[in-house]
């Protein structure tokens, strides 16, 4: 048998040989790298069954004898081998050659270590650096990640730079209480919004059980893992972007005319009887003269006419971003150092004066030096050197807390204003230069004024140093490594504060001088001006002015933390023949000092955490994968046994595109097919109060007084406070995710999850019958359950040399429900909380408007008097659900189908290449959100009692008797007030579901042979835009996402740049 | 070999790194632990003192919810133009429905307080004389005097609160324990005629720990007196028809003669007591009754066995005029003061006889007749 197996390839052998003897020739040709088009050097050329072979020379250039129908074999290390066989007629001028990125080496970031992507069973998202520079030069990294990942939900409140950030929810709510993922930068827990995003290398969304367990009683609600990017071994690269951008709010306010306006109100008083209130003829008749002939305009003191929003808002605000980066290495050290700076400017005019700047603004600072020094054959030691220093710069408007989040009181007033400032009761200044006020004498409605009253200047420091070393045990046994780790960061933050003037209070009301004006609209005077009535000058007349005044570096509130860091790890890798196994144990702990939060001298008590973790992999074949995670972290917040658990998951995979019968069949195609599965369990401690285990007593003050003639106190008395649970501890999570990757034909990939969890243990507040006495404890007794589908389908096809083209679209669908929430035992199902969706929405229906006074006679009445008293035809008749015949602000407000927080999101991510020409797009939408709308935008004229008339543009299709059937809003009132239910009902909530063109990019990279002259490696121009456009039912003058009139507005920007490498 | 030696000593140096356990203890000082409270006489009295606050003051404005008002307001003894709370909950017959109304609501915006609802105030004192009746035996720092100064007032504060909520509510789960947050709260309810034995076994010990009298600088405390006197008031009111009742209806089967037996021999008890410890204590007279509540600054008499005592806690200050039948308005303070003006109704009008004995009819009013 062997004899006859030798014989017959002795004889094809011949044959072969025969035949390559016969027409053996010399071959020429080019080898080029496909994507970047350019010629490949040193590419292996072999001829296969030969020795014969070379290699391509500085032009990608090579010479080769082989006969007709043998093949050539080209390989290059990190490309896919390329075989060709030769034909007579076959041409080698081009032959191309493709990066591998094909998935089998691909590794990702997983807790405490990296993964290969293909063994890996956890359900993990991850994006690189690049993609995150191509997301429209956003400022800050949670924005960035708004799309691009599926179960990633990210939603932008505010654009007020240098406070932007947006909030992460990682799949979905899994609590009422917080749903913040936990985010740890290079393996430390530290903030990731004000990291340069050219400094990240890669960002990995961790999931599932599988994935977070490590992070045992930190990880229930999903983590976030940024890598910084370090140096390699070789020559000195040099990157260098710029960019610099324009941005304008998405939104702005809009307003039927003054006449109208004015006309309005009065049908409103006429409704509510309020005769006085009437604005008399010959002054909206002046008025309307004064439109006719365009005598009116934000100087004119007889007919102000001020469009507060084109005064106060810039057509474009400027934003500017450079970096700079070196990266290299030599044998014994590797580098990467970047130095990064962001300036984002405001959409405000405001403009700087000789004692401050109010300009909206945010400047930083970003550096970074990650070093690895090769110290022996099997030692690294690596270390990290960076931080920030950013300087945010505000108007200083009244902010009534010291904390760093200044979002509390004082600034939704300050932004609300732009909407509702009078626009028609007073010149913005009078013609002597005096500013014009309201006649209440309150300066604070005059925007020129609120936007020059001081200003703050925040000053953030951070700092983060850490230190890794790595050690190869292999002299111990093969594949072990020791690996320790010790960071630190220290943050500051601090405030200056500047004012115009120093007197009531910071950023008070006594500042300029300004007269509030009154004419009598009926006594024109011969110079075409009006009898004036009454003046009021403010501030009283003698203030002459006061002495400006600042404050410097005044700490925040909590305006100082400092973490310590530091883990001793143990890694395990080695291969015994088919079977692959790797192992972790680790142990980690955190000390974190600072201010406490609500203080600016006094000290937190320190926190210290600790966990113990453990990992262990066995593949077999890389076919049959099997995985454990446990971590036993402990938290100093619960009582002692309490502190730790062991927070376990396994997770096991079957690559079935392994098994050889299913290569049999689907052949070459089928790149990777697998299934995993994940289950476990994971904690979430930070929404818990700490410890409340304690029962404290407190000094209650006061006294009892005795004595029947003399009195005589007995004090202090002593109270016991809320009562103590000495079982209180974190909550848990119970996590399943079953998990599809595929990959075909190398182009198409889709990963699909599916998953599942409850959540228990929810610490909230116990009821507790009357008669226990105290406060009630806290216990762990909530309980929900969410599910969902994430997919994401990706296609990537290279045409030819010059065309390729990229398509991924991701979606997810998330649903929850709360199972428990201590619900009183009485209520009504409509009004538990149990088996509706976590943050559930009670609002009055609106079923339809009253159309005649019989109506609101024989309908259910208002249980607020002063409502029903009020109610005329065209009013809003509200569902009775109790159908008690009263129409209750609490026990007929039922649950809406949908939250005000997006569940099911889906993003697009496509473009294209041609020749060096390249496009991409994102696009990113929410579907099933309802939202609030401002009640400004939808009951009209209700600062009309302050003599300040504004109506919506539709306005006019109010409901009266005549336009009864086409009615698109409640007929008017003049007390806004009086008139309760205007909020919480089905009128203000609507459809914010939104799909936006989140960014476009063109980029241009510059001819190679023409730029490698002056010694550039890489040029690259681009012009992005982000949020370019909206598409969405919601209210006009509102953004869906940030639904609110009283922020700083949402914007779209519009960048030019450049990316240079060296 | 060598390798097992470098394994053993990387090993011992992770696991000899710490104790987990005492990594974590960061147990704050935030405030007074229980030791603390528990550890003297005085932190003890100053806890189980917080009961005097809990007591209902008739005699302050604010108390029960009555604000401006008077009691009469909440019948058709009376009305006011102030249109407080406690008015609108009783005349729409809302009174058991809202958690703020007088007397009987369960609202704990006050708590432990002279503001307090009644109930919840009795729960919390409740709470805080089972904690001392637990603690204040095994405290080791104690005098025997102080001891039994403690207990004997935790004891009769258990059934002073406990019969202000099952005179009010009916009888009670047992609430002779000071709950903690993992304790079952799924207790039984007692009959009122059970509690009521509870609460004379709670006044039994009393009597045996108060003191006949208290020092001049506390007077104001309960003593022996007044726990014999509450022994037969409870008792009487557990002769009741209403409270003999089982828990789960309500039916009228006459008085319970044995109680109503009971409660006279209780307060003969009391009697034969005070004439002989303390004869200070008396019935007053006729002629002085006018006078009986006409003490200043107290608003006690002779008669009283126990008063809330008041001194110094201003019970003569404007807003208590109505306290007084007098309308608060003639204060002469602004603003709500003034416009909370009681009038008696004339269904209280006709209660009572003219000047001259006469029925009170319209036509009598006039003055000197």
């Amino acid at each position: 048998m062997k004899n006859k197996l030798k014989l017959t390839c002795f004889v094809l052998f011949l044959i072969c040989s025969f035949q390559l003897k016969a027409q053996q020739r010399e071959w020429s040709g080019q080898v080029w790298d496909e994507k970047l088009n350019e010629p490949l050097i040193g590419v292996s050329v072999t001829v296969q069954g030969s020795s014969a072979g070379t290699i391509t020379d500085f032009d990608g250039k090579f010479r080769i004898r082989a006969e007709v129908n043998q093949t050539l074999n080209f390989s290059y290390v990190g490309y896919t081998p390329q075989s060709i066989q030769l034909r007579s007629s076959t041409d080698l001028s081009r032959v191309l050659m493709r990066e591998d990125t094909k998935v089998l080496d691909e590794v990702i970031v997983v807790g405490y270590g990296v993964q290969k992507k293909v063994s890996s069973v956890g359900s993990i998202s991850a994006a690189k650096g690049e993609e995150l520079l191509k997301t429209g030069n956003v400022t800050s990294v949670s924005e960035a990640l708004q799309g691009m990942m599926p179960g990633v939900v990210s939603i932008m409140n505010d654009a007020k730079p240098g406070a932007d950030e947006a909030d992460i929810i990682i799949r979905a709510k899994g609590s009422w209480r917080s749903s913040q993922p936990l985010v740890l930068v290079d393996g430390i827990e530290r903030d990731m919004n004000d990291i340069d995003a050219n400094e990240i290398e890669s960002l990995s969304v961790l999931k599932d059980a599988s994935a977070t367990a490590v992070y045992g009683v930190k990880g229930a609600n999903g983590v976030i893992l940024v890598t910084t990017k370090r140096g390699v071994n070789q020559k000195p690269k040099i990157s260098f972007s710029a960019n610099f951008g324009f941005k304008e709010p998405l939104t702005r306010p809009e307003y039927a005319d003054y006449v109208t306006s004015m006309n309005m109100w009065n049908e409103a008083a006429t409704n509510d009887l309020q005769y006085s209130k009437l604005i008399p003829e010959s002054k909206i008749n002046a008025w309307q003269n004064a439109f006719a002939t365009g005598n009116v305009g934000p100087y004119n003191p007889y007919f102000p006419n001020i469009d507060w929003w084109d005064e106060m808002v810039n057509d474009m605000g400027y934003q500017q971003q450079y970096n700079i980066n070196i990266s290299g290495g030599t044998d014994f050290m590797r580098y990467f150092s970047s130095i990064g700076y962001l300036n984002d400017g405001d959409i405000f005019k405001t403009q700087k004066n000789e004692l401050f700047d109010p300009t909206f603004k945010y400047q930083r600072y970003n550096w970074r030096s990650n070093f690895d020094f090769q110290l022996t054959k099997s030692t690294v030691l690596s270390l990290n050197l960076s931080g920030r220093q950013g300087y945010r710069s505000q108007t200083g408007y009244r902010i009534n807390d010291n904390n760093e989040s200044d979002t509390s009181f004082g600034q939704p007033q300050f932004f609300r204003m732009l909407y509702t400032a009078p626009r028609n009761m007073f010149p913005i200044t009078w013609e002597d230069g005096s500013y014009g006020l309201t006649p209440s004498a309150e300066s604070s409605q005059n925007l020129r004024i609120l936007f020059d009253k001081g200003q703050r200047l925040y000053k953030y420091y951070q700092n983060f140093i850490d230190a890794t070393l790595n050690q190869d045990l292999s002299f111990i046994t093969k594949g072990l490594k020791f690996n320790g780790k010790f960071g630190y960061n220290v943050a500051t933050r601090s405030r200056d504060d500047f004012m115009r003037y120093d007197n009531g209070g910071p950023f008070g009301e006594k500042n300029f001088i300004g007269y509030s004006r009154e004419y009598d609209y009926s006594q024109p005077l011969p110079d075409g001006g009006y009898v004036m009535v009454k003046q009021e000058r403010w501030v009283d007349s003698e203030f002459q002015g006061e002495k400006p005044k600042a404050n410097y570096d005044l700490i925040l509130d909590g305006g100082f933390d400092k973490r310590l860091y530091y883990e001793l790890a143990f890694n395990y890798d080695r291969s015994f023949g088919n079977h692959n196994v790797t192992a972790l144990a680790l142990m980690s702990r955190n000390e974190i000092e600072g201010l406490a939060g609500s203080s600016a001298t006094n000290l937190k008590f320190k926190e210290n955490d600790e966990a113990w973790v453990t990992r262990v992999t066995y593949n077999w074949k890389e076919r049959y994968l099997m995985e454990f995670n446990g971590a036993y972290t402990g938290s100093q917040k619960f009582a002692r046994g309490l502190r730790y658990q062991f927070f376990p998951s396994y997770s096991l995979g079957w690559r079935i595109s392994e098994e050889p019968f299913i290569k049999e069949i689907a052949g070459e195609s089928l790149d990777n097919l697998k299934i995993r599965y994940s289950s476990g369990i994971v904690g979430y401690d930070k929404s818990a109060e700490a410890y409340t285990y304690i029962q404290l007593y407190k000094n209650a003050g006061g006294n009892v007084s005795f004595g029947e003639t003399e009195k005589t106190n007995y004090g202090p008395l002593y109270s016991e406070d809320k009562a103590a649970n000495p079982n209180a501890t974190w909550e848990t999570a119970y996590k399943q995710n079953l998990g599809i990757d595929l990959m075909l034909f190398n182009k198409l990939t889709a990963t699909v999850d599916m998953y599942s969890e409850r959540r228990e243990g929810i610490l909230m507040t116990v009821a507790t019958p009357a008669w226990f006495g105290i406060k009630e404890p806290d216990g762990n007794v909530g309980e929900t359950k969410s599910r969902g589908i994430e997919m994401e389908v990706g296609w990537n096809e290279n045409i030819n040399k010059d065309w390729s083209y990229w398509v991924k679209v991701n979606f997810a669908i998330n649903e929850n429900r709360v199972i428990y929430r201590n619900d009183a035992a009485d209520y009504p199902d409509y009004r538990k909380y149990a088996g509706k969706p976590i943050g559930v929405i009670n609002k009055l229906q609106v079923t339809d408007y009253y159309q005649s006074l019989d109506d609101i006679f024989n309908y259910a009445t208002a249980n607020n008097s002063s409502t029903q008293s009020k109610l005329i035809p065209g009013d809003f008749m509200y569902l009775d659900y109790d159908a008690d015949g009263t129409i209750d602000n609490v026990l007929d407000k039922i649950p809406v189908l949908y939250n005000n927080y997006p569940q099911n999101t889906y993003g697009t991510t496509f473009g294209f290449r041609y020749k060096s020409f390249q496009v991409n797009a994102m696009l990113y939408g929410v579907v099933n959100v309802y939202k609030d709308v401002d009640a400004l935008m939808l009951w009209d004229l209700s600062e009309g009692n302050d003599y300040n008339y504004f109506a919506n543009p539709d306005v006019t299709g109010r409901w009266t008797a005549d336009n009864a059937a086409n009615a698109v809003k409640p007929s008017l009132h003049s007390d806004f007030g009086g008139y309760s239910m205007t909020s919480g009902t089905s009128y203000s909530f609507q459809n914010a579901s939104y799909l936006r063109l989140k960014n476009l990019e063109l980029a241009y990279d510059l001819d190679k042979k023409l730029i490698n002259r002056v010694g550039m490696k890489n040029v690259q121009i681009y012009a992005n835009a982000n949020n370019l456009f909206t598409i969405t039912s919601f209210n006009r003058q509102l953004d869906p996402e940030g639904n609110s009139s009283a922020l700083y507005p949402l914007v779209r920007r519009y960048n030019i740049g450049t990316r240079i490498t060296f | 070999m060598k390798q097992y030696k470098y394994i053993i000593i990387l090993l011992i140096s992770l696991i000899s790194f710490s104790s987990c356990e005492e990594y974590l203890d960061k147990s704050p000082d935030l405030g007074l632990s229980e030791e603390e409270v528990f550890s003297n006489f005085f932190t003890v009295r100053g806890y189980l003192d917080q009961c005097y606050n809990c007591v209902l003051d008739y005699t302050f404005w604010r108390a029960n919810g009555l604000e401006r008002a008077h009691m009469g307001q909440m019948s058709d003894e009376g009305a006011n133009p102030y249109s407080n709370n406690m008015a609108k909950f009783t005349n729409k017959g809302q009174w058991l429905a809202n958690k703020q109304a007088p007397d009987v609501g369960w609202g704990e915006e006050f708590v432990a307080s002279p503001r307090g609802n009644v109930i919840p105030n009795a729960f919390y004192a409740l709470r805080v004389a089972n904690k001392v009746v637990q603690k204040a035996p095994l405290m080791s720092n104690l005098t025997e005097a102080q001891r039994t100064q403690l207990l004997g007032q935790a004891h009769f504060f258990r059934a002073w609160f406990y019969f202000e909520i099952i005179r009010r509510v009916g009888g009670m789960p047992l609430l002779d324990k000071a709950f903690s947050s993992d304790d079952d709260f799924d207790v039984e309810r007692l009959t009122y005629h059970q509690s009521t034995d509870w609460i004379i076994d709670q006044l039994d010990l009393a009597i045996s720990l108060l003191p006949d009298a208290w020092p001049s600088q506390e007077v104001g405390r309960p003593n022996k007196s007044a726990a014999y006197a509450l022994k037969s008031m409870a008792e009487l009111y557990a002769a009741s028809p209403l409270m003999c009742n089982p828990i789960d209806k309500i039916e009228n089967n006459g008085y319970d003669v044995e109680r109503a037996k009971k409660a006279a021999q209780y307060a003969k008890e009391c009697l034969e007591y005070i004439d002989v410890t303390a004869p200070k204590h008396k019935m007053m007279p006729g002629n002085q009754y006018k006078n009986i509540f006409y003490h200043f600054p107290n608003y006690y008499s002779d008669e009283s066995l126990w008063y809330l005592n008041s001194v110094g806690k201003n019970r003569n200050s404007t807003p208590d005029l109505p306290i007084h039948w007098q309308n608060i308005h003639w204060s002469k303070r602004a603003g709500n003061y003034g416009q909370a003006n009681v009038s008696v109704s004339q269904n209280l009008v006709n209660k009572f006889e003219t000047i001259n004995g006469y029925k009170a009819e319209p036509d009598c009013y006039r003055m000197g007749e």
